[in-house]
């Protein structure tokens, strides 16, 4: 089991949260302006980090925001969270 | 002119036969207001005529619940809280927020049939919720007024801490009402409290 620590709520185990992928994925301005190889590698393509990842969680069962945690992958360790705000 | 369909809490006869009020008590409280509210919490002037209007501040703090007369504004989110008050005041108070929102980006939604509050008591409570919750609801860092949306037994939950008996509230979709009751009284059986068994789902209070 993951202690995860919502920035809102606090730590909470880790059936409250729903996985979103990688962070730090912007959205293209003008998706019409890419290419489908382009566009794919924005919707599919993912680096699958050994180590250290920043990721997305969603608190599901509880506040219901969407937020980055830093883990390591290899480890599980949980190295900080924080809200899309603290991280502009 | 045919007459108005009753209203049904989704267990209404769980109060029935309770044990010595003592030793523990596991009981609905229907019908009351839940009023959803959402607002930018950066918005000073909302913010203040929201109090104003409530009489009390809106919870900046998570986990956290503010009260004024018949009241309880129940944080859920850094942008959202949840209104509970008395009975049949749903429609009065959705249209006062929505009168002191005027110009301000906001969302207020009467939720109130969507869900309900069960309310348990007893010395024995924290260990019954402790059974089916992994959150620690010991007062002395889940006091009277703190709230916590979590599982409880699987099920999606509001629990808000009421006084030191210790008292809980634990707010449950309607649909899932029958199924956290049925689960609190299987919990509290291990404690030797016994309550009813034979709640009757859909029976009529009103
Ligand atoms: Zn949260």
């Amino acid at each position: 089991m993951l202690l995860i620590p919502c920035p809102w709520c606090g730590p909470r185990e880790d059936d409250e949260f729903t996985f979103g992928g990688e962070a730090d994925i912007p959205r293209p301005a003008d998706p019409a302006a890419l290419t489908d190889e382009q566009w794919a590698d924005y919707l599919f393509m993912r680096d699958n980090r050994r180590g250290h990842h920043r990721e997305q969680w969603y608190h599901t069962a509880g506040c219901r925001r969407w937020f980055i945690v830093e883990r390591d992958t290899v480890t599980n360790e949980i190295l900080g969270a924080s809200t899309y705000g603290d991280s502009q | 002119m045919s007459s108005p369909t009753p209203r049904r809490s989704p267990f209404g006869a769980i109060e029935s036969a309770q044990p010595p009020p003592h030793e523990g008590q596991l009981f609905e409280r229907p019908f009351l207001t839940h009023v959803n509210l959402r607002l930018d919490s950066a918005d000073s002037e909302a913010l203040a005529a929201i109090q104003q209007m409530l009489g009390v501040q809106l919870p900046l703090t998570p986990n956290t619940t503010a009260a004024s007369q018949g009241l309880l504004a129940i944080w859920l989110g850094p942008d959202e809280w949840l209104l509970l008050a008395a009975q049949d005041y749903s429609e009065a108070l959705a249209s006062d927020l929505q009168a002191a929102l005027t110009g301000h980006v906001a969302s207020i939604v009467d939720i109130s049939s969507g869900q309900t509050v069960i309310r348990l008591s007893g010395p024995s409570a924290l260990d019954v919720l402790a059974r089916g919750c992994a959150l620690d609801l010991h007062p002395s860092v889940f006091p009277p007024g703190a709230c916590a949306q979590t599982m409880l037994a699987r099920a999606q939950t509001l629990l808000i801490a009421v006084d030191l008996t210790p008292t809980f509230d634990i707010i449950v979709r309607r649909s899932f009402a029958p199924y956290v009751a049925a689960w609190l009284k299987d919990s509290a059986r291990q404690f030797g409290l016994h309550f009813p068994t034979t709640a009757t789902p859909g029976t009529t209070l009103a």
